[in-house]
């Protein structure tokens, strides 16, 4: 196979020369100091963000309109908005692919660095479009070329089996001094006449100079995968590792935005925004957080001994411009410490602001004590979740608004008597929760035992913070268990089988144990926080929490 | 798996000769092909008298001349005479070559030539697996497309020929005039296959079963038999759908009657395709769910109307008990076009208008058709006809399948190792039979266990030194062994053989940190 992957500078004269044109009809012009290039591309199309966490993509543009095409024969249609994005590849990346190493670092941290994926333009589309694009596709085009002076490797990769509508994929890879600069566009076969003349004409308009910043992926190997070394830490060494966390975070995303001055950054005592939306909204948007996080503060505080950090919210211009973020790698992980949203413009005001709202949830809860959510039993922790979700402040005050689907299908579980009872909720498995009613009726009982009826009645006001509290202590029990040495979860106490009949006995009761052992959780709670609660007083609970509900 | 293509070559022959020969190739790299259909290059090459030594940087391997189809090496091994009559030849400038003493020029002008041709053949099958230069034949009632070398292609196109020809007179099916031929997409590996169709995750192969109607699955040399499998499993939805264009069967008798032919094997001694041999990986999966207290009950199989995994292979046994039940097997079959034909079923339009059948109405049908009040007495039937059907006594396939699947279920220190021992002593050459061994010896931990573990993947790699995975789990003992640097040695090689996989799991990580 002739990959091109030869070490190539800029060519002064060549046998074959293809003569420099002018960009795309009406062209916008793109400069990028730091990286040292510049190229044109069609008027109407709008530079998107890139996430910090992507290593690859160091350019992004988007076509402002969409375009829509349908197969005759299957009805099947599809949207598509045409795009162009700008890869750098360090020449040098071939050699580092050869070195997978294993190192230790400060305080037996293992990092282990393994390949890249991919050492030419080639080898990236091939990797890339499985991971971002469906549909089976394949290299109709390839050719070598000479353009302005430059090597060009150019593509056309042909993407037919599986989609609604086939593509091509253009992707040229420019061969500066140290690095393939690689510009990638696609257009539906259908408009591939209206589109490939300016898309062709943006690849032409390509030029390097000087760069004044540095080469990415130029000194690393490829993904990194930390180990950690599992110790705990003391409150001082979290507190700290959370602030690091914070500011490196806030560093990466600042810097992937300078020089834009669209992009404001404003503080309130708890979060940072980013924000490429106006001043005032971005303001609403601090506003409403702190509200939430001073509610969470105040309702459940007492979960856990951590000490909540700073979150960043990242406020983008509009949906477009978000999903655009989003298709250029991650910015979730488990120690997430941003959140992104954006200005909504089109009516979805909901949705953005319950994305911001579960994003404070799980960054506070986790930096709270990341033990304690993952032992909330369901009903508590989807209850909670989709409660926070729907909360609104008016000025400092946090209210929650179920979502109107979710009106309706209560008051119909109220008609039909499909409400579940209040003791159901405490004593059901996970399997029974996501198999009947209890999953969509949660966050309205937990609405009702936190804010609700309950807090006017003396014998139920307390329950959903007593209930909370026996979990925190389970919680604690189970870290003393497993410092100890001690089995935590059932089955892990069984001694080693010594026959294959005694193997496959265990194995299954392996299958029933977590359920076991959940139910008998369950159960131990209920017994603490309800000892001596009697029928009556059960029912009673039940006829309050439905008077409120239907 | 080795970066290069996987390639088999048509005309590709071995140099048969008495002494050693080499081919000469100028400014060409080394390669060999394998029996299985691999090519390795990029690697120097040395031809010893019954092995080519491939030289890695991290390691040599030395790989038997009794697993290599040809080979192409650069760089001319000497004669060295050795008797009197060589030594007064050899004196007289004559070199030995097929059969016959001949001038050092004649022999190496020929070697040149078979050099030439053989790159020249090499370099065709190669350019042909860029898709764009994809082979494109046809046969009596198939178009295909295919990145596979022309001999496969043949043995392939030939035996779906014999497939639809025995299928079409089975249920008397027949192609509809506008439908033309079915296109048949043959990929060389697995990677292509889930670049160009589109078929990721864990999709095997695929038929689309909307215009245009197409079947694509890939060549796995690990595998012949799978490979045959998912041919024979997807060329049956298309010949389901014969039956009836414009009706989708249900999922559970649509994919139970893909596997059920699935099995199909060609019995070129009596020229006939045998049909409803035992698949003994959902005769494992089978006997895992019943083991963990799962059963599918009739009722659900058939009247559920759902997709679920489970028709695979509980499915797949119901049918084989129809088909393989004299008693059954007519009504079955009756059972099974009247779905798509007969007046007495109710149908609706579903996607893409096509017609079909609720799980209610499917089960009503069944049973009416075999005069059943409810499903209890069939179903027991069914069940004790599955207690009869055995893994261990079914062949060498068999016991790999229940290894490998008590290995899956945890059962690592009893089942799973005496499984896939008895797999490997009854002869299996599966490298993943070996590995799972390995790795339930090396957990059981010791040094005896170890040296067994050790033991095992030698064996393995008697079959095919050029297995990267076993290659990698051998340094994965040799660390146990506290055999570090050899470890270490050993996952180099590894990746220099598989370069797609840097081989880096969690016990060998610690180990190259150097942290115990």
């Amino acid at each position: 196979m002739a990959y091109w992957n030869s070490l190539v500078g800029r060519t002064a004269a060549v046998a074959v020369l293809v003569v420099v044109v002018a960009g795309p009809a009406r062209a916008e012009q793109f400069k990028d100091e730091k990286l040292g290039y510049q190229l044109s591309y069609p008027k109407g199309w709008l530079k998107r963000p890139v996430a910090v966490d992507e290593r690859w993509i160091v350019g992004k543009f988007e076509c402002d309109r969409e375009y829509e095409s349908t197969d005759k024969k299957t009805g099947m249609f599809d949207r598509f908005r045409p795009w162009m994005d700008v890869v750098v590849l360090p020449l040098d990346l071939a050699k580092q692919k050869k070195k997978a190493t294993v190192e230790s670092g400060p305080g037996g941290v293992i990092t282990s660095r393994s390949e890249v994926k991919w050492t030419n333009l080639r080898e990236y589309l091939e990797i890339r479009l499985q991971e971002v694009e469906p549909g089976g596709f394949y290299f109709s085009k390839e050719e070598e070329a000479t353009v302005n002076g430059y090597k060009v490797q150019q593509y056309e990769i042909t993407v037919e089996k599986l989609v609604a509508v086939p593509k091509r994929v253009y992707a040229w890879a420019y061969a500066t001094d140290d690095a393939y600069f690689c510009l990638i566009s696609e257009a539906q076969i259908p408009y591939e006449d209206k589109l490939k003349g300016d898309i062709l004409g943006a690849f032409r308009s390509f030029k390097a100079f000087p760069r004044t910043g540095a080469l990415p992926n130029a000194a690393t190997t490829g993904e990194d995968i930390t180990v950690l070394d599992g110790k705990p830490k003391t409150g001082a060494e979290a507190d700290k590792e959370r602030k690091d966390a914070f500011d490196r975070r806030l560093r990466r995303v600042q810097d992937s935005v300078s020089g834009d001055k669209e992009w404001i950054t404003r503080e309130s005592d708890n979060f940072t925004a980013i924000s490429h939306a106006d001043a005032k909204y971005t303001k609403s948007v601090l506003d409403h957080a702190e509200a939430l996080r001073a509610w969470l503060d105040e309702q459940l505080g007492y979960v856990g001994r951590g000490k909540p950090g700073k979150i960043l919210i990242r406020i983008c211009k509009d949906n477009d411009e978000y999903s655009a973020l989003q298709g250029t790698g991650g910015f979730w992980s488990s120690d997430r410490v941003e959140i992104v949203t954006y200005r909504d413009r089109e009516g979805w005001s909901n949705n953005t602001m319950s994305q911001v709202n579960s994003g404070i949830y799980d960054i506070w809860l986790r930096d709270k004590d990341k033990d304690f959510s993952y032992k909330m039993p369901n009903w508590i922790d989807g209850g909670l979740q989709s409660m926070v979700r729907n909360a609104v402040s008016k000025g400092r005050k946090i209210e929650f608004r179920p979502d109107a689907w979710d009106r309706v299908s209560m008051a119909r579980a109220g008609a039909e008597g499909k409400l579940v009872q209040a003791k159901s909720f405490f004593t059901m498995t996970s399997d029974e929760l996501y198999k009947g009613e209890g999953y969509q009726q949660a966050p309205y009982f937990v609405q009702y035992l936190m804010l609700g009826g309950a807090q006017k009645q003396a014998k139920f006001k307390d329950i959903f913070r007593n209930y909370m509290v026996e979990l925190t202590l389970a919680v604690e029990e189970d870290r003393r268990k497993e410092k100890e040495g001690r089995a935590v979860e059932p089955g892990e106490e069984r001694k080693a089988p010594e026959n294959e009949q005694e193997e496959e006995a265990q194995l299954k009761a392996r299958q029933t144990d977590f359920r076991k052992g959940e139910r008998e959780f369950l159960d131990k709670l209920v017994a603490k926080v309800f000892e001596g609660w009697t029928f009556a007083e059960w029912d009673k609970l039940t006829k309050s929490y439905w008077a409120e509900v239907k | 798996m080795h970066r290069s293509k996987l390639v088999r070559s048509a005309a590709v022959f071995l140099i048969a000769a008495a002494a050693t020969v080499s081919v000469t190739l100028s400014a060409r790299a080394d390669l060999i092909q394998m029996k299985d259909g691999r090519t390795i290059d990029g690697v120097p090459m040395k031809l010893e008298a019954d092995a080519i030594v491939l030289e890695y940087k991290s390691g040599k391997v030395r790989v038997p001349l009794t697993l290599v189809a040809d080979y192409a090496i650069a760089g001319a091994a000497p004669f060295e005479p050795k008797t009197d009559e060589e030594k007064a030849k050899r004196a007289e400038g004559l070199v030995p070559y097929n059969g016959k003493w001949v001038k050092i020029e004649e022999r190496d002008k020929a070697l040149k030539a078979i050099a030439a041709k053989r790159q020249a053949e090499l370099d065709e099958v190669r350019a042909h697996q860029e898709w764009r230069n994809r082979y494109k034949f046809a046969s009596t009632n198939f178009t295909f497309e295919s990145t596979l070398p022309p001999r496969l292609n043949d043995e392939y196109s030939a035996l779906m020929e014999t497939y639809f020809t025995e299928f079409k007179k089975s249920w008397g099916v027949k192609v509809p005039k506008d439908w033309g031929k079915l296109k048949v997409c043959f990929y060389n590996e697995r990677k292509a296959f889930n670049q160009i169709s589109g078929g990721r995750g864990g999709v095997l192969a695929y038929y689309r079963f909307v215009p245009p109607r197409e079947l694509n699955f890939f060549y796995d040399p690990k595998s012949p038999r799978g490979t045959l499998d998912c041919m024979f499993h997807e060329a049956n939805h298309y010949l389901t759908d014969l039956v009836d264009e414009q009706f989708q069967y249900p999922h559970w008798v649509n994919e139970a009657m893909a596997e059920y032919y699935g099995s199909s094997e060609w019995d070129p001694k009596s020229k006939k395709m045998q049909v409803g041999r035992i698949q003994e990986g959902r005769l494992a999966e089978l006997k895992a769910d019943i083991e963990a207290g799962k059963k599918l009950s009739l009722s659900d199989l058939i009247g559920k109307g759902d997709d679920a995994y489970e028709h695979y292979y509980w499915g797949w046994s119901f049918v084989h008990f129809m088909m393989s039940t004299p008693a059954y097997e007519k009504k079955f079959r009756d059972f099974f076009i009247d779905l798509a034909k007969s007046k007495e079923v109710k149908r609706d339009v579903g996607g893409f208008n096509f017609t079909e059948v609720s799980g209610d109405e499917c089960l009503r049908f069944f049973m009416k058709r075999f005069g059943l009040k409810d499903t209890d007495v069939l179903q027991k039937e069914w069940y004790d006809y599955i207690d009869k059907l055995s893994l261990e006594g079914a062949g060498v396939r068999g016991m790999e399948e229940a290894g490998i699947a008590a290995y899956r279920r945890g059962a690592t220190k009893f089942r799973a190792p005496r499984q896939l021992k008895a797999a490997i002593d009854r002869g299996s050459k599966n490298a993943e039979v070996y590995i799972l061994y390995s790795k339930c010896l090396r957990f059981k931990g010791g040094d005896d266990n170890l040296a067994a573990s050790l033991d095992v993947l030698e064996k393995a790699l008697a079959n095919d030194p050029l297995d990267a995975d076993v290659v990698a789990e051998k340094a994965y003992v040799l660390n146990a062994m506290g055999r570090g640097d050899e470890a270490k040695q050993m996952i180099e090689l590894a990746r220099e053989m598989n370069p797609e996989n840097p081989y880096l799991e969690m016990d060998i990580i610690e180990a190259l940190s150097g942290n115990d």
